[in-house]
């Protein structure tokens, strides 16, 4: 009787009906009762661009080159952080914020003003960024390999999305709910640096971690060309990453397989999006991005195991609620998971 | 004794070994060690992103997390992290 509320169109009554689903809800947990509410209302009011009536709250810490956290808090003067990483992740941040804020009506990780908290510094010559649940965390690479992992606003935007989908759809991080997770981060990265640089998908050059990994021809990842972003590197070898479900890597799902191959299967997805956002043209969280964030912010339709199939189903979906039965938009989506080889 | 570890994941997901010669009686007690500390608990479920860390001793394999090592243990380990390698063929 809820999901018939919640699927009767009157846009008045779906969001009551929706608020009335995850009451019920409650009891499993409230953060994800009061995050999951947040989003769908707003989900079902619509995106509408408004003035800004939230503001970010942003801490930046040092951990000191130790692994304690979040360390010890970095003030910001006049004229920024004088620690070169501090204002690059406080940078980073804001504009994290501001897409989500802006373009998809979030004000931040968990949809209610939560500060964004960030350590830079984390471990000696550590080569990791990482989102530990709380806060985001950044070593500063060995100077060799990696240069320091605030070197990208697009890890910066990874790791908050991180935060973003455990208040959210929290897909679990193994197998392909593991592989989506990791491929939504970068989604919204790749949006966040496509929009500090006021690129279009046509512009931008869709690749994740391009400073970080040090050498000009080598990135972590290629959204555009997964298996491309590096080639015969004398330490990596070549990018392990598939573009199509062809060759999908059935990995065990142990630490020793990275959980099924989060960071190797989540590529499949991502050349999904970058050909779905392609195809449509103009800027990517204008159109494609915005069915993303809401297909990854609805936990009745991206459920926690969510397979493939499922995020295609659940991005079809909201093509259709948000642009409508043959739109381009609509369109654009099942081409992309189509040459992504997902049916 | 071959003690080996596996390191994966992380944000660029690489997979990286090491391999360190110790005697039997010092990898088994090791194991016993790590097997029995917090460093053996799985990680947050939240945490993404972070590193997967297995000790392989023989046909044992304990996963654990480096920062909650005790004190006894840390230098091997840490030696060993110190001598990892990105494994390419994977």
């Amino acid at each position: 009787m809820i999901d018939k509320l919640i699927e009767s169109g009157s846009r008045t009554v779906s969001a009551r009906g929706i608020e009335n689903k995850f009451r019920s809800y409650r009891f499993r947990s409230d953060r994800i009762f009061f995050s999951a509410v947040n989003d769908s209302v707003r989900a079902s009011l619509g995106f509408r661009k408004r003035a800004r009536t939230a503001k970010p709250v942003l801490e930046v810490y040092t951990a000191g080159n130790k692994t304690s956290l979040p360390g010890r808090l970095l003030k910001r003067g006049k004229s920024g952080y004088s620690d070169k990483d501090a204002e690059r992740v406080y940078q980073g941040g804001l504009q994290t914020w501001n897409l989500y804020y802006d373009m998809f009506g979030r004000n931040s990780i968990d949809g209610n003003g939560m500060a964004i908290i960030q350590s830079v510094h984390y471990g000696v010559k550590y080569q990791n960024a990482f989102w530990n649940g709380r806060q985001m965390v950044y070593g500063d690479g060995d100077g060799t390999l990696f240069g320091s992992f605030t070197s990208d606003v697009d890890i910066i935007g990874h790791e908050l999305t991180h935060g973003v989908m455990q208040y959210s759809s929290n897909l679990d991080y193994q197998n392909q709910s593991g592989a989506l997770n990791e491929s939504f981060s970068d989604v919204f990265g790749i949006m966040v640096k496509q929009r500090v640089l006021n690129e279009d998908v046509k512009a931008s050059d869709w690749l994740i971690g391009a400073n970080v990994l040090i050498g000009d021809a080598y990135a972590i990842r290629s959204m555009k060309e997964p298996g491309s972003a590096y080639r015969n590197h004398p330490v990596l070898g070549s990018d392990p990453q598939p573009a199509t479900m062809a060759d999908y890597q059935d990995l065990p799902n142990t630490p020793e397989g990275d959980w099924g191959g989060v960071h190797i299967n989540s590529g499949i997805p991502n050349y999904a999006f970058y050909v779905a956002a392609f195809n449509r043209g103009g800027y990517a969280w204008n159109t494609i991005g915005r069915i993303w964030y809401t297909a990854m912010t609805d936990p009745g339709r991206m459920p926690h195991d969510a397979t493939f199939a499922i995020a295609r189903e659940a991005t079809l979906y909201h093509a259709r609620q948000l642009f409508g039965e043959g739109s381009l938009e609509l369109n654009a989506v099942a081409l992309g998971w189509k040459e992504a080889g997902v049916e | 004794m071959k003690l080996k570890l596996i390191q994966t994941g992380g944000f660029a997901g690489l997979t990286r070994t090491a391999e360190l010669d110790i005697d039997q009686e010092e990898a088994e007690a090791l194991v016993q060690q790590l097997t029995a500390s917090a460093a053996s608990h799985q990680p947050s479920p939240n945490v993404r992103d972070a590193f997967n860390h297995v000790l392989i001793v023989g046909d044992q394999r304990v996963p654990f997390s480096p920062e909650d090592m005790p004190e006894a243990l840390k230098p091997t380990v840490e030696r060993l992290i110190s001598m990892l390698k990105v494994d390419s063929s994977q």
